[in-house]
């Protein structure tokens, strides 16, 4: 399959995790990547604790829940995060950041984004890719929503009627569709 | 104009896969939006009726639209009336979730009723809250009282109070676990209110200060054990101010001012960086700047924006760990550098940022008679914003060049709207002496016409024509705005770079580039 090509660099030193996504792709990553992902971390955490002379670092974690492509798309992000130890006080312009948000493609990339930062526990990815999402649909209209979802209403019209009257403020002054 | 983005809309997605995703997972989306948004997201369907009940953060916006002068309080009134409903039915019906965050922004011409502030406060207290922003736009009416509450809420991690809101501290304080606090343009009953907040607050780590036009207080003394950043921003002027700083652990300093004269800080030795903007306007400034300069001798990033020059008896203690350094002045007023230069023996990346470029000119560069320590053996990136090929400024470029021996990047950022000058300037460069073994013209616009290999030892030079669109001349560590803060929250950093140049020279470069891009290959 083509993801491979998107696999981190075998060539460094440093020591690596072997992750299997659940259409049985491999992906050799770099410990302090994987240490990102709280799942692989706990599980690598009882290996370790399990067999500590023999195997180290040739076990393969499976990953049943996550898809190779958005592996690939996690993992990338993840390198991109600054390092740690960087001064916490940094500032960073919010303006690059929503720009970066943006380049995460359709709501429905970013739901299996959300989903596997989910199943990995990966909370900067978490955070990031929700945030991403809410902005789509920042300050825009129920109907805009549903059709950006495709989420289909199925309320009866006087029920839907009825709340729009009880919340009368939530529904004024959204963007234009 | 409907039919158009909706057809933008159908393309994103057929099937409904995000109402599959876990009540969790939709509030974490849900909490990056307003309040009166979440609610809206009731009616998309079923699924999503009970999701904005456990969203763990709430942000009310009172932004509608008032009739300001035609005596239209009916109007007026009721828009209040909708809001206090609109927030008080959100809390009643809340599922009873912790809340991390609580937001809280006024319109002026909404006339809060205390007891009701009171109450939604507490109620973020009682649900745990982290963080808590309130902001009020500037009314004529009395400032807002805070509820005594919010002094001790235990479970506070940041708390920022913004505009017409006065600080009235109960005697006993405890925030425990304030980590954040922001005071911006704000007004306070006493001195004590402000220090004894500080006092109630022992684990701070930043602290904001902004002072404006009603802030009555004259002098801070701010001594704190913890505290790791302090932005200190004053357009009050007042001869009787005063500033005592005494914080040991303080790691961040940014002071935006127009006078240093009543700045005393006390052990701050562990500032590793430091921003002056505007700090000597008045009178003999020379003097209190060097004296602030001169507790901070293990600062390793420097920013430096005044408007008056820095005259040659301004000398400067050594600073040995100082990597990177920032002058943002006006045309033709950074004398100083060179004495810079000189006290920073370690300094890995100068930015010369002209804030302007309006005479007069007169020459700021005088070659030195031995070459600055750091340019033998540290500096690799040198930046130039707003370069106008003033005689003075084409000698510092080529000394740099001559004399940097381990110069990576030198980046210039055009200035002046004049393609035949920079045209030229770009073929003399070719030809200026450069102290790097093996030199490399880059440009921007062409970056793949450039042979990317053999660059091991190598000058990289960057002239763009537009700062906006390659932001990386202008390295953006910590606070780079260049213009007065801007009412967000601090934590934004503005770079504020401006597009000079029109599209049609955009492409004009873009030309220029290729051509030059093609004649460098070649040599």
């Amino acid at each position: 399959m083509s993801n491979t090509s998107e696999n981190p660099n075998p060539s460094s030193s440093s020591a690596k995790i072997t992750l299997k996504t659940s259409d049985n792709e491999l992906f050799e990553v770099e410990e302090a990547v994987a240490m990102k992902f709280c799942t692989v971390k706990q599980y690598f955490e009882d290996e370790k604790d399990n067999d500590v002379a023999a195997r180290g670092s040739s076990t393969v974690i499976p990953l049943p829940n996550v898809h190779s492509a958005v592996l690939a798309r996690l993992i990338s992000y993840c390198k991109k995060l600054p390092q740690s130890n960087a001064v916490a006080d940094n500032h960073e312009e919010e303006e690059t950041k929503k720009k970066e948000r943006k380049q995460y493609g359709t709501p429905g990339d970013l739901v299996d984004l959300i989903s596997a930062a989910n199943y990995l526990d990966f909370k900067e990815g978490l955070e990031f890719f929700n945030q991403a999402l809410a902005d789509h649909i920042q300050n825009k209209s129920v109907e805009y929503v549903r059709k950006f979802f495709g989420i289909k209403g199925d309320f009866e019209p006087h029920e839907e009627e009825k709340y729009r009257e009880e919340y009368a403020w939530a529904f004024e002054g959204v963007d234009e569709d | 104009m409907a039919t158009e983005s909706n057809s933008e809309v159908e393309k994103c997605d057929e099937v409904d896969r995000i109402s599959d995703l876990p009540d969790s997972l939709l509030c974490h989306i849900l909490s990056f939006l307003q309040t009166k948004q979440t609610v809206a997201t009731a009616t998309l369907s079923t699924r999503w009726k009970p999701v904005w009940t456990m969203v763990p953060s709430l942000d009310f916006q009172d932004t509608a639209e008032r009739q300001q002068n035609q005596g239209d309080n009916h109007g007026n009134n009721d828009l209040n009336m909708m809001f206090t409903q609109f927030v008080c039915r959100v809390l009643a019906l809340r599922e009873p979730v912790p809340l991390k965050k609580f937001r809280l922004l006024l319109s002026p011409y909404y006339f809060i009723d205390p007891t009701h502030l009171h109450t939604w406060i507490s109620y973020a207290i009682g649900h745990h809250v982290e963080e808590i922003h309130l902001f009020r736009v500037r009314t004529r009416s009395q400032p807002l009282e805070l509820p005594p509450s919010l002094f001790s809420c235990k479970s506070l991690k940041t708390l920022m109070v913004h505009g017409d809101i006065i600080v009235n501290c109960p005697s006993s304080i405890h925030l425990p676990n304030l980590l954040c606090l922001g005071l911006l343009r704000i007004k306070y009953t006493d001195e004590e209110s402000f220090h004894r907040l500080l006092t109630g607050s022992p684990n701070l780590l930043k602290l904001i200060v902004w002072r404006y036009q009603q802030d009555n207080m004259i002098s801070f003394k701010i001594s704190h054990p913890t505290l790791r950043l302090f932005f200190f921003d004053n357009q009050v002027q007042d001869p009787r101010f005063r500033l005592e700083l005494n914080a040991p652990s303080l790691k961040h300093l940014l002071l935006w001012d127009r006078n240093c004269h009543g700045y005393l800080l006390h052990d701050v030795t562990n500032i590793i960086q430091a921003n002056m903007f505007n700090l000597c306007e008045h009178g003999n400034f020379c003097n209190c700047m060097l004296k602030l300069l001169s507790v901070l001798p293990n600062v390793q990033s420097l920013t430096l924006r005044y408007n008056k020059p820095l005259g040659p008896g301004f000398y400067l203690p050594m600073f040995n760990n100082l990597r990177s350094l920032q002058l943002k002045v006006k045309c033709c007023k950074w004398q100083i550098l060179l004495n810079l230069l000189q006290s920073a023996h370690n300094l890995e990346t100068l930015t010369l940022n002209k804030m302007d470029i309006e005479g007069p000119h007169e020459s700021c560069w005088i070659e030195p008679q031995e070459v600055p320590k750091c340019l033998e053996s540290r500096l690799q990136s040198f930046y130039f914003v707003r370069f106008s090929f003033l005689d003075h400024e084409l000698e510092l470029v080529k000394y740099i060049l001559k004399n940097a021996q381990v110069l990576k990047t030198m980046g210039i950022h055009n200035g002046v709207s004049n393609w035949e000058k920079e045209f030229f300037f770009r073929w003399e460069m070719l030809d200026f002496p450069r102290a790097s073994t093996s030199t490399q013209l880059l440009s921007n616009a062409s970056p793949s016409l450039m042979p990317s290999t053999n660059c091991n030892v190598s000058t990289s030079i960057f002239f763009n024509a537009s700062p906006a669109a390659h932001p990386s001349v202008i390295p953006s560590a910590g606070f780079t705005n260049t213009g007065p803060p801007s009412p967000t929250l601090p934590s934004v950093a503005i770079s504020a770079s401006i597009a000079w140049q029109s599209l049609s020279k955009e492409l004009f470069f873009f030309m220029v580039e290729l051509y030059l891009g093609i004649e460098i290959v070649l040599f």
